[in-house]
């Protein structure tokens, strides 16, 4: 069945965003098949001709316009090419829009909404072979790409997840065949008696959906994880945070001075931390206070501490006193208190005796699970130190992550919610009574969304799973 | 000697008459070629040597199948069923099946009579020994006496008597099936010219004496006399008899478990793969230890006998065991005996070496069809056996094949599963297996199939005719219900709430000249409209790779790409079209578009 799907597929139109992940100047979205035409229609807007008179290989400014919210939303340049003169062979067009991430991402989704659908790994090259446009040579390199167009791209996005999402997914599908099985048996052999199998198959139904649903989450965290490993620099007024954070970035990004409350609102810079992105937040000063502006963004440090996955916690090496707001840090940090850093600042202020004094009050009074670091934002000791602390937080971050099962692409995700849509609805229909056939063309349409992901189920292995599960035989 | 006017030679020798054998040379015969039908034994033409019964799920799709054919099953059954059931009209209307108990000797009869009676056919009792091939072609059979049979073509159908043994307790010996001869010397024949052979096993209840079961506390299970007949040309069928139902329990357990050092499944003496449908009862108390009962039907086998059929108790356990067994279970008591249950074992030709035509492909003129291919049950061996004759007959004429697809019909998925995936245990058909079953229906086999039984020149008259009827009627009911208060009802049947019991309530007295059963028809093809369009669509898609040929000489190993996996699957079943390649179990999408790619060199 998933055969037929797979071949189904080379009539209909694909897309996918052709240029390398990430911002760049402008992004470039590919199509080819029969509906670019109409496609374009939907959602381009050229400056100067009407679109039905847009020719083959000329370049079209104008705007992408949104037709659920019917506005337009970028503007871009665009390129119709007719078939068989194409590279697939196919109608294709490429739309140049501006490069950020979200904005050619949001246009991908038009696209898709505009009857396209997500290329596969190498589909493009795939299409022209199979119509002549490139030799078996150039197709070979192709081959490769299409074997690994499951779960094999996913590993290497991926690369060390060991195969943890494809037994995952395994999982689920066997939890689906299972429910397609008992289906099978109760049309197959109404004659029988099957104890319990509707209350059986309500719940695996339940477990699958859930599974499905915790994968589907999982690609936001992706996503997220994708921005980069967000830090936060978090403490009190004039601790030195802003001036850590220009010394960190080598830019002068947030104003310094002595005035405690100088930091509103949060900023945030980007830089690499040896090889790792990282966003990295200056945060307002934590106090309690009346000031309503000030209040605000100490409301907002707060909600940046909590989204945060590491936080470099600022001390002024004069105030080691017991600290009220750093236990609400704690308390609000409580599932990842491994990722705070304490970090000592201005050490330049003291000699060597009170800070060897004051290695031990903060050992003393605070219970830090990480060693705090001692620093001068002025001089820049300790920096190395610091980064070197919060490099190997990032690592076991990251490391935790590991065990984490996610899926990594849109195409994944957009199968496993076309998959649990599916099942939800084979179990509403179940519980309403409807006919069993028509629930069975749910389950397996449901299993071909995640034989897409991970190779096919045939009909003999849901008889397998019914012979050996149920009872049968008269 | 001319063989042409002897009277040694036919058009067409069909060896076996059984549900296969019947079917095929009926078909031969009926298209008007000279057919000879070789039976080890005229007394059994057409004998029910398992259940008494005919239909069940997705097997009473393929009688009304091969009735639109213009096969003689369904006639038979509706003639001589003594009770006749719906099953799953609770389930699903697509899923619906029919089912109906036979008269086992008023069945053999009314089918000995059907042969007696047809033209060009002749019939003879003789055992075939071997095959005449010249030049790799079939033309005759060796029969034991020594005479020789000859003909253009020849269909086997010899079930499950190639090498037959029959197993009770550790005890065994050969035949065909209790009672009758096994063939020995056929399946050497077969491997002489070079067809490969696997051995399967099935198995058997004992029957018991119905003068001494207690049927007054058991739940009974009657007919339904509104049932609609098998066959197009009869109007009505009769109930004479009720089934009843009675259950296994911990007693029987014991005992059966007691004695399985006794099973020649469970000490090894039998090498051959059963059916996991249709296990021993030795086999679902080992393998469902958690299970407190298994149901048993027992069916009365025919209304001029008092043996019964304990459906559900198929044993090869000793005698005595079986006997002990049995009287733990409530109403039989006292049971006895009459005849014990058996297992068989048999040699079946794998199928993949068959084409869709079901010619085998290295013999050209030899037909197969039926349990020697490895299937089991009366309908899968009559659905074989008419597709058969009739493309015995297509061969002889020099036309093309009748070949149905997965599309059109059970019989096509039946025949395409067998030639494309063979099968490792007795193959059993399944709704199930039709990808595309809400199009597969029972209530329009007739509509898939009586054109192509006319076109071929088998489906009679009397049963096209009606059958034009039906169609008429039932494109007028559509027509009005489209149109009638601007298609209000077409568009209210589409909904699950609406059936058309509520059709009826609302608008009773203007559709009051069509049949309860063009309503019903009318009703199920709105409702499922959109769901079959959605199907129809990926046929037609499908399609498009039906006829993309695959290089015959093609070497799977050298393309690179493919899986190892794949590679043996593809080796093994020599598909021949990307489509064929698509269904063999284990090649993913993937493979089949690297197939397509190394096609467009
Ligand atoms: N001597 C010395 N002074 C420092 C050091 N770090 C920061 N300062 C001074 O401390 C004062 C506060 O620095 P900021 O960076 O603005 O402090 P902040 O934590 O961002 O303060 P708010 O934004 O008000 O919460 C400034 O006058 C800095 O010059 C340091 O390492 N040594
Ligand atoms: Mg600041």
């Amino acid at each position: 069945m998933s055969a037929m799907s797979s071949l189904s597929r080379e009539i209909d139109t694909i897309c996918a965003v052709s240029s390398p992940s990430g911002e760049g100047a402008i992004s470039i979205i590919r199509a080819s098949g029969k509906d670019c035409l109409n496609i374009l229609n939907k959602i381009f807007r050229p400056y100067e001709k009407n679109l039905s008179k847009i020719k083959s290989r000329y370049f079209y400014a104008g705007q992408i316009f949104d037709f659920q919210t019917a506005s337009n939303i970028d503007e871009a340049a665009c390129v119709f090419i007719k078939g068989p003169n194409s590279y697939t062979g196919e109608d294709m067009f490429e739309i140049y829009p501006h490069g950020g991430i979200f904005n050619t991402k949001y246009i991908l989704e038009i696209i898709l909404k505009s009857g396209a659908r997500l290329a596969l790994n190498g589909e493009f090259t795939k299409r022209a072979y199979l119509n002549n446009k490139i030799n078996l040579l150039e197709a070979e390199a192709v081959l490769e790409i299409i074997k690994a167009n499951s779960l094999k791209t996913l590993v290497i996005a991926n690369n060390e997840l060991g195969g943890l999402l494809e037994k995952k997914i395994k999982e689920i599908k066997e939890s689906y065949i299972y429910i397609l099985a008992s289906v099978e048996a109760l049309i197959d052999f109404p004659d029988e008696v099957f104890e319990n199998i509707d209350s059986d198959l309500l719940n695996k139904a339940g477990e699958a959906e859930q599974a499905l649903t915790y994968l589907i989450d999982s690609y936001k965290n992706y996503e997220l994880n994708k921005a980069g490993f967000s830090v936060v620099i978090a403490g009190a007024p004039n601790a030195g945070k802003s001036n850590i954070l220009n010394r960190i970035t080598g830019k002068d990004r947030a104003i310094v001075s002595d005035v405690p409350g100088t930091t509103r609102d949060y900023i945030e810079e980007n830089l690499f931390l040896f090889n790792k992105p990282v966003k990295i937040i200056d945060t307002a000063g934590l106090r309690e206070t009346m000031e309503l502006l000030e209040s605000k963004g100490v409301e907002r440090s707060y909600g940046q501490i909590k989204n945060s996955d590491a936080v470099l916690y600022i001390l002024d090496i004069n105030d080691l006193n017991e600290d009220k707001i750093l236990k609400e840090t704690f308390d609000m940090f409580e599932d990842k208190k491994d990722n705070l850093i304490p970090i000592v600042n201005k050490t330049d202020t003291v000699n060597k005796k009170d800070l060897d004094a004051a290695e031990e009050k903060v050992l003393q009074l605070f219970e830090f699970k990480n060693k705090p670091v001692f620093i001068s934002a002025k001089t820049g000791s300790g920096f190395e130190t610091m980064k070197k602390e919060l490099y190997d937080v990032i690592l076991r971050v990251e490391g935790g992550v590991k065990n984490d099962v996610g899926i990594t692409t849109l195409r994944q995700k957009n199968l496993i919610v076309k998959s649990l849509e599916l099942l939800s609805s084979a179990k509403d229909k179940f519980i309403a009574g409807r006919p069993l056939e028509i629930i069975s063309l749910d389950l397996r349409e449901g299993i071909n969304a995640l034989d897409e992901i991970v190779g096919e189920v045939t009909s003999e292995d849901v008889l397998d799973v019914l012979f050996k599960e149920f009872c049968i035989g008269k | 000697m001319d063989k042409k006017y002897g009277d040694n030679f036919f058009d067409v020798v069909v060896v076996g008459s059984g549900h296969a054998g019947i079917e095929a040379c009926l078909a031969s015969s009926r298209m008007g070629l000279k057919t000879a039908a070789v039976t080890v034994n005229l007394d059994n033409i057409g004998q029910m040597s398992c259940n008494p019964a005919i239909g069940g799920l997705a097997k009473g799709h393929l009688v009304r199948e091969i009735d639109a054919l213009g096969g003689e099953m369904g006639r038979a059954i509706d003639k001589t069923g003594i009770q006749f059931r719906t099953l799953n009209t609770k389930k699903g209307p697509a899923v619906r099946s029919s089912r109906a108990q036979a008269d086992m000797f008023r069945y053999k009869t009314y089918m000995k009579n059907v042969l007696e009676n047809a033209q060009n056919l002749t019939l003879i009792q003789s055992m075939a020994d071997a095959l005449i091939v010249e030049n790799g072609k079939a033309c005759g059979v060796i029969l034991w006496t020594g005479e020789k049979l000859y003909s253009n073509v020849v269909i086997l159908t010899t079930g499950t008597f190639l090498r037959g043994l029959i197993h009770i307790g550790l005890f065994n010996y050969n035949a065909g099936r209790a009672g009758d001869f096994a063939s020995n010397n056929l399946s050497l024949s077969l491997l002489e010219n070079g067809l490969e052979l696997g051995r399967l096993k099935t198995g058997t209840t004992p029957r018991l004496d119905g003068r001494t079961i207690d049927f007054s506390e058991l739940e009974e299970q009657k007919g339904e006399d509104d049932f609609i007949p098998f066959s197009i040309s009869n109007e009505k069928i009769y109930n004479s008899i009720s089934c009843y139902i009675t259950y296994t329990n911990k007693n029987t357990h014991g005992v059966i478990l007691k004695d399985l050092d006794k099973s020649p499944l469970y000490c090894g003496v039998i090498k051959g793969t059963g059916p996991r449908y249709c296990p021993s009862i030795e086999d679902k108390v080992v393998r469902f230890k958690d299970k407190e009962r298994h149901q048993i039907f027992l069916e009365r086998e025919s209304l001029g006998s008092i043996e019964y059929y304990p459906n559900g108790l198929s044993t090869s356990l000793p005698l005595n065991t079986q006997l002990n067994f049995l009287r733990t279970i409530k109403g039989l008591e006292n049971v006895k005996i009459m005849r014990p249950g058996y297992a068989i074992e048999y040699d079946y030709v794998l199928p993949v070496q068959l084409n869709r035509s079901l010619e085998a492909k290295k013999i050209d003129n030899l037909f197969l069809a039926g349990q020697i291919n490895g299937t089991s049950g009366y309908e899968e061996a009559a659905a074989q056996g008419i597709m058969a004759g009739i493309n015995a007959v297509m061969k002889i004429k020099d036309k093309k094949p009748l070949i149905l697809g997965r599309d059109e019909a059970y019989i096509g998925v039946l025949i395409d599963d067998l030639i494309t995936l063979g099968t490792a245990e007795p193959y059993r058909m399944f709704t199930s297996r039709a990808e595309y079953r809400l199009l597969l229906r029972e209530d329009n086999a007739d509509f898939r199939l009586c054109e192509y039984g006319k076109n071929i020149g088998l489906l009679d008259e009397e049963r096209y005719s009606t059958y034009k009827e039906r169609l008429f009627r039932f494109n007028e009911l559509i027509a009005f219900l489209k149109n009638y208060e601007n298609g209000k009802y077409y568009l209210l049947l589409k909904r699950p709430d609406f059936s058309t019991e509520n059709l009826i309530e609302e608008v009773g007295n203007k559709i009051d000249k069509f049949t309860r059963d063009t309503i019903n028809r009318a009703g199920l093809f709105i409702k499922y409209e959109g769901y079959i369009s959605r199907q129809k669509d990926e046929i037609e898609r499908l399609k498009k790779f039906e006829d993309v040929a695959i290089d015959d000489c093609a070497d799977f190993n050298s393309i690179p790409g493919l899986s190892i996996e794949a590679v043996e699957k593809l080796n093994k079943n020599k598909p021949r079209t990307i489509a064929e390649a698509s269904k063999i179990s284990g090649i993913t999408p993937a493979a089949i578009g690297i197939l397509l790619m190394r096609r467009r060199k």
